[in-house]
């Protein structure tokens, strides 16, 4: 069911939540002037009740999609709207145009979800409530917004819509040096908005569309255009646009702004700069698609980029002393790990990645509201002011606990569904093509070892041993309020750890598109071909099940001996007529025995199977890593058409 | 009648005297005198052209070239009196208190 | 046409004439008039009102183009959409004047006749379709702001930017009318004589023009670059908007703008045949203008003298959209873009000098950043709709100035100016930097700025137009659609008759 008008309900109610919430009296001037912010009764319930009411309905707008998802559906885009919005006369018009798809679909729970609960943590301020509860539903507009908008001049637009906010609630509510962590952030992601915004419009004049799809698709006029422009000028737009994305994802070298931004800002701002997700959703919505050559080229740069994130990240978080910079700069070895993701262009490690993308935006507000809590009572965010806290509030030092061990990625956690799908794909890309061989696989599984030192030593230091001062033998546990808003977020880190499916089952089809398939070639002797659970790969073993089922039958005494080398093999009946790629007989190694179970599918599936795309390249591009397989690989099966060196002969 | 070049001449010689003579006077009522001269240099371009292209045209642009000129005089004029009022000195150098 | 329709034509000019001079008549002889503070604001409010209806009945009846008395006016659609929006921002500046003049005790009944005065200078700027009509305009309107800024007449600022604006003005007309003359000249061809009707020089036009159409082009550009505050002849513009009274400057800021570069448009698409001799000009002062405005203004405290080079700055991106118009392809793009960029630069500044007319008072006038500081705690409305403008003017979404930026993108690149758009994109990072300044300043800083205890009165007048300007502007940048009569009108100039 498709029901139209939801996407804008879900932009539109936080808007006019944040218009209700502006125009309702909150502060009262006192005589002399002074900001007189407490806001009493039924103002406060006013205030209180609408930002919630309206935050929640996006929320459940979220869900309902979620609910009415068609995960199957072969469309690019569900919930569609399409109006027109500017006009360019003849015409022409840039139109609305809003849509979900898988991939945006979790961003949009995850935003909603999130500033829902950050909404109702912020109602128990006292200082400036109306304008932290107005901003906060202005960025939940503005994040959905950016996360449903086909087209690139509203996605801009939104882009753009969401740094207010979050510079207002980073400038106006936090700590001491706020003032060059505001300015730093809005100038930094500014600037490389407004190289996106120059290639946009660059775009449109090469192509003559502003609709996502439009450009994404290979067989519309506007991709058959895109296709036909000078690499050189493709590349520079594929630059700016990457250049923008890697500065609000905090790749190094560009995420200088975000230590500080997460540090000076209060609970609230961190909350909201951490669903800053938009570097990674416009890498997967706009530059990957719109430009897949150029992006699979840079890959190994931003391969290397993200490494240098994850160790940096974690080499300075742990050096540091204030509570708060250490998470900050884990966020930026998670982010890392999301963009090592992206650019393995594996079907694995896409998912793993967007997992991630969604895990970092559980667990990271998550201790990021605890240690507001925490720095609420002890009124420090200093490390060394803490120790022993969990004697003295051991339900709060719980829920730390459970975010910590989720962000560490340790099994049943939700991190660990979304790292180690990352390393896999970082590991089999390395095989077929990225760069430096297995040292980026081997650093991001550093990196991982590093988070789980810092964190937990981050966490010894806060909680365990014993109470050294005496404020915080006097600090209460949590309240209503505090456990409504860190309990959801710790049956969801469960969930997503136990159950990720669930989450991620609707984005198969968006990252199928993502990742070609050619490069999706897993080097059959590899264990991790039996691993994957994607619902067509299943299909895929079941048939290759099969097909070795007939092979096996089929090598009956009646069948010609296969010990003899150089025998003519003629492939058993049921693969007649499949056109046999890669075998040569007298080239193959024929051992005494059946093959194993590996080599017939591999050998199987290369040929026999639909899904191969008519791509010999591919078969030739696997096959030639046949010689450098470890010696597990089983011996080849005379019934086997294994790809070996035949493969560069029979070229169909 | 003499060649037209020799009144456009003659005109753009005038009207760089003004622009110089405007630039390097401190004194505003010289200054507006030189801007009356630019604007009759003009008048003499115009007036040279329409005799030599036999058309009103330039006759008739100098009418109103004329009295727009002469509105200018009365404000310009009424706004330096009424510096001097205050302030009991014209000199254009004086008026500084803004930061240019 | 003939003349009783070209009198029907021109009945928006004729009324702001009539209602300015009723104005001035009562406030010199009638005592009662004078002692009201809000009788001449009414009324002249009632008399933009009134033109602006002749003006939307004429757009909706109106043929695409036509030539009044014989050829010296153009009334078509894009002059009734330049009037229509010079009569909004003469409304809007009426009313802040209102509470502007009655907080600063400088209610005097001749400000508005001046202001109208020049609104239809303004309008006959946009008009004009002979050269000697657009100096007589260009000095309708200058003349009148001669006046108006040295309107505070026990201020020494404000008579120090009357003399400069007017001294310099002057030169600057003497440029104009010596362009004029040597256009007059180069435009005769064998039998007939010379032409100033822009309809007829653009049929005369070759693709090489004569040495005196050039000499005439530049010097002409001269004279309207003074008007229009570009580089290098903008170098009035700070000191005049500092030193005038901030309702003149927010009127002055605007209505100039919109009627200059409305003549830029006219002249430079009427020598379009012959743009390999202009445009290169045209490209590199609009690229100096937007560098030179931009850096200026970063190191500024004062706020009106910071959106002065911010109006230097924005004249350059306008001029983009001229050099756009040298593309005939290109050219509906171009007008469109700059009548939409137009309105969204008039609303914003009108609106931010506005804010700073509200928080002036009768001893301080609101002028420096430190007058700024903490507003948010002390007057949150004043506060936010500043927020507003000046997000506006960096070009932040979801304001008009966004919108309106992209559409000069886009002129840009249809016009296969790549250069210009990239410089726009630059220097728009350079601006953010000091817009921000200000939002910093008015949220984030402690302390307070001007005295909160102040008693406005008659805060209607600046109340309203700061909440028509706010509102236009942020559903000019979310709903573009409601300025699209605007835009499709002004697209018809390139029709040339």
């Amino acid at each position: 069911m498709q029901l139209t008008g939801l996407i804008s309900l879900m932009v539109a109610a936080p808007l006019l939540g944040a218009l209700i919430v502006i125009l309702l009296p909150g502060t009262t001037a006192t005589a002399e002037g002074s900001e007189q912010s407490v806001v009493g009764g039924v103002q406060r319930m006013l205030l209180c009740g609408t930002a919630l009411i309206t935050g929640l309905l996006a929320f459940l707008c979220a869900v309902g999609m979620m609910a009415f998802y068609a995960t199957h559906s072969q469309a690019y885009m569900q919930f569609n709207e399409k109006l027109h919005w500017i006009p360019l006369g003849n015409g022409q018009w840039v139109n609305y145009h809003m849509g979900i798809d898988g991939i945006s679909l979790l961003l949009t729970l995850l935003s909603t979800f999130v500033i829902s609960l950050t909404l109702l943590y912020a109602t128990r301020s006292n200082e400036r409530l109306k304008e932290r509860l107005a901003l906060l539903l202005l960025l939940e507009s503005a994040l959905v917004g950016v996360y449903c908008a086909q087209n690139l001049v509203l996605f801009y637009l939104f882009f753009e819509a969401s740094l207010i906010p979050t510079y207002l609630l980073v400038g106006m509510f936090g700590g001491a040096r706020r003032a060059s962590a505001a300015i730093r952030f809005f100038l930094y992601t500014f600037v490389g908005s407004v190289l996106m915004l120059l290639a946009i419009v660059a775009l449109y004049h090469y192509t003559g569309t502003f609709n996502i799809a439009a450009l994404s698709s290979s067989s519309s006029a506007a991709g058959i255009a895109l296709r036909h422009l000078p690499s050189q000028a493709l590349f520079w737009m594929f630059a700016a646009f990457a250049l923008a994305f890697s500065i609000k994802t905090a790749l190094f070298p560009f995420h200088s702004w975000l230590p500080d931004a997460y540090a000076e800002a209060p609970v609230v701002g961190s909350v909201a700069l951490v669903l800053l997700k938009m570097g990674i959703y416009g890498f997967v919505r706009i530059a990957i698609p719109i430009f897949p050559q150029q992006a699979q080229n840079m890959a190994p740069l931003f391969i290397v980029l993200a490494v240098c994130s994850i160790i940096y990240g974690s080499l300075v978080a742990a050096v540091q002393t204030d509570a708060r910079r250490v998470i900050a700069f884990s966020s930026v070895a998670h982010l890392g790990f999301v963009v090592l993701g992206i650019f393995t262009f594996t079907r694995i490690g896409m998912m793993g990645a967007l997992l991630q993308n969604f895990n970092h935006g559980i667990f990271t507000p998550m201790l990021f509201l605890l240690l507001g809590m925490l720095t609420e009572r002890r009124g420090s965010t200093d490390i060394a002011d803490f120790g022993g806290v969990k004697k003295v509030l051991p339900m709060l030092s719980t829920m730390m606990l459970i975010a910590t061990l989720g962000s560490i990625a340790v099994p049943f956690f939700s991190g660990f569904a979304g790292e180690f799908p990352v390393l896999l794909g970082s590991w089999v890309s390395s095989i077929s093509h990225s760069v430096g061989g297995y040292w980026p696989t081997a650093l991001a599984a550093a990196g991982t070892i590093l988070a789980a030192v810092y964190m937990l030593w981050w966490y010894q230091r806060i909680m365990l041993g014993p109470v050294r001062f005496e404020e915080i033998r006097k600090m209460p546990d949590l309240n209503r309020t505090e456990w409504a808003v860190v309990l959801p977020l710790a049956c969801l880190i469960f969930w997503v750890g136990l159950g990720s499916g669930f989450f991620t089952r609707r984005m198969n089809q968006a990252v199928n598109r993502l990742v070609p398939y050619y490069r999706e070639q897993i080097d059959s002797s590899l264990p991790v071909s039996a691993m994957v659970s994607d619902e067509r790969e299943v299909e895929e073993k079941q048939v290759r099940m099969n097909l070795r089922n007939h092979a096996l039958l089929i090598t009956s005494p009646d069948a010609p001996a296969p010990a003899l080398q150089g025998a003519h093999f003629s492939p058993p009946p049921i693969l007649k007529g499949i056109p046999v790629r890669g075998y040569h007989p007298r080239r193959m190694p024929i051992p005494a025995g059946m093959g194993g179970p590996a080599s017939k599918p591999s050998g199987v599936s290369n040929r026999s199977l639909p899904m191969q795309h008519g791509k010999p390249g591919g078969a030739a591009g696997a096959a030639s890593h046949r010689p450098s397989a470890p010696a597990h690989a089983v011996p080849a099966n005379p019934n086997a058409p294994v790809m070996q060196s035949g493969a560069g002969e029979k070229h169909p | 009648m003499l060649p037209v070049s020799y009144y456009l001449i003659l005109s753009a010689l005038l009207f760089t005297i003004g622009a110089v003579g405007v630039l390097i006077k401190k004194n505003p009522i010289q200054t507006f005198m030189c801007i009356e001269l630019m604007l009759n240099a003009v008048n003499l371009t115009f007036i040279a052209l329409g005799r030599y292209f036999g058309q009103m045209n330039g006759q008739m642009y100098v009418i109103f070239s004329l009295a727009v000129a002469a509105a200018e005089v009365s404000v310009g004029l009424g706004i330096i009196v009424a510096i001097f009022r205050t302030r009991e000195s014209i000199v254009v150098d004086d008026a500084n208190l803004m930061k240019s | 046409m003939t003349n009783a329709q070209s009198m029907q034509a021109i009945l928006p000019v004729i009324t702001l004439l009539i209602t300015g001079m009723v104005v001035l008549l009562g406030d010199a002889f009638l005592p009662f008039w004078r002692r009201s503070g809000v009788a001449s604001g009414s009324l002249s409010l009632l008399g933009i009102v009134i033109a602006a209806g002749f003006a939307l009945d004429r757009l909706s009846h109106q043929p695409t183009h036509s030539l009044a008395f014989h050829g010296a006016l153009s009334l078509g659609r894009f002059t009734q959409a330049c009037t229509l929006l010079l009569l909004l921002l003469a409304g809007l500046a009426v009313l802040l004047a209102v509470t502007y003049l009655e907080n600063r005790r400088l209610n005097r009944g001749e400000y508005y006749t001046l202001v109208l005065f020049a609104t239809s200078g303004a309008i006959l700027m946009a008009a004009a379709n002979d050269l000697i009509v657009l100096f007589i305009a260009v000095e309708m309107l200058s003349v009148a702001l001669y006046v108006l800024a040295g309107f505070a007449r026990s201020e020494p600022r404000s008579e120090e930017a009357a003399l400069k604006y007017f001294l310099l003005g002057a030169f600057a007309a003497g440029f104009l009318l010596y362009g004029i003359a040597l256009i007059y000249g180069g435009a005769a061809i064998s039998g007939l004589g010379g032409t100033t009707n822009l309809a007829l020089l653009h049929l005369r036009q070759g693709s090489v023009p004569g040495f005196m159409t050039v000499a005439g082009l530049a010097l002409v550009l001269v004279g309207l670059g003074f008007k229009a505050a570009l580089v290098p002849f903008h170098m009035w513009a700070p000191d005049v908007y500092e030193g005038s009274p901030t309702s003149v400057t927010g009127f002055m800021a605007v209505v100039v703008k919109v009627g200059a570069f409305a003549a830029l448009m006219r002249l430079f698409i009427a020598f379009a045949p012959a743009a390999a001799y202009w445009l290169p000009a045209i490209q590199i002062i609009a690229v100096l203008t937007m560098v030179t405005g931009n850096l200026l203004a970063v190191t500024q405290t004062n706020v009106k003298r910071m959106l002065a080079y911010s109006s230097v700055a924005h004249a350059g991106y306008l001029l983009i959209a001229v050099a756009a118009a040298a593309t005939p392809a290109a050219q509906p793009l171009a007008l469109q873009a700059m009548v939409f960029y137009l309105a969204a630069y008039g609303l914003m500044t009108l609106g931010a000098f506005a804010v700073l007319a509200w928080l002036s008072h009768r001893d301080a006038d609101c002028q420096t950043l430190s007058d700024l500081r903490g507003l948010v705690r002390t007057d949150p409305a004043a506060a936010w709709l500043m927020v507003i403008f000046m997000l506006s003017l960096g070009g932040i979404p979801p304001t008009m100035g966004f919108i309106g930026k992209w559409y000069l993108f886009t002129a840009a690149l249809q016009s296969h100016q790549l250069w210009l758009a990239i410089t726009l994109a630059l220097v728009s990072m350079v601006a953010v930097f000091y817009y921000l300044r200000v939002v910093w300043t008015l949220c984030f800083e402690e302390g307070s700025g001007i005295s909160v205890s102040r008693n406005t009165l008659a805060p209607a007048g600046v109340q309203i137009s700061l909440y028509v300007a706010a509102l236009l502007s942020l559903l000019g940048g979310i709903a573009p659609i409601v300025w699209q009569p605007l835009m499709l009108a002004a697209r018809s100039l390139g029709r040339m008759p």
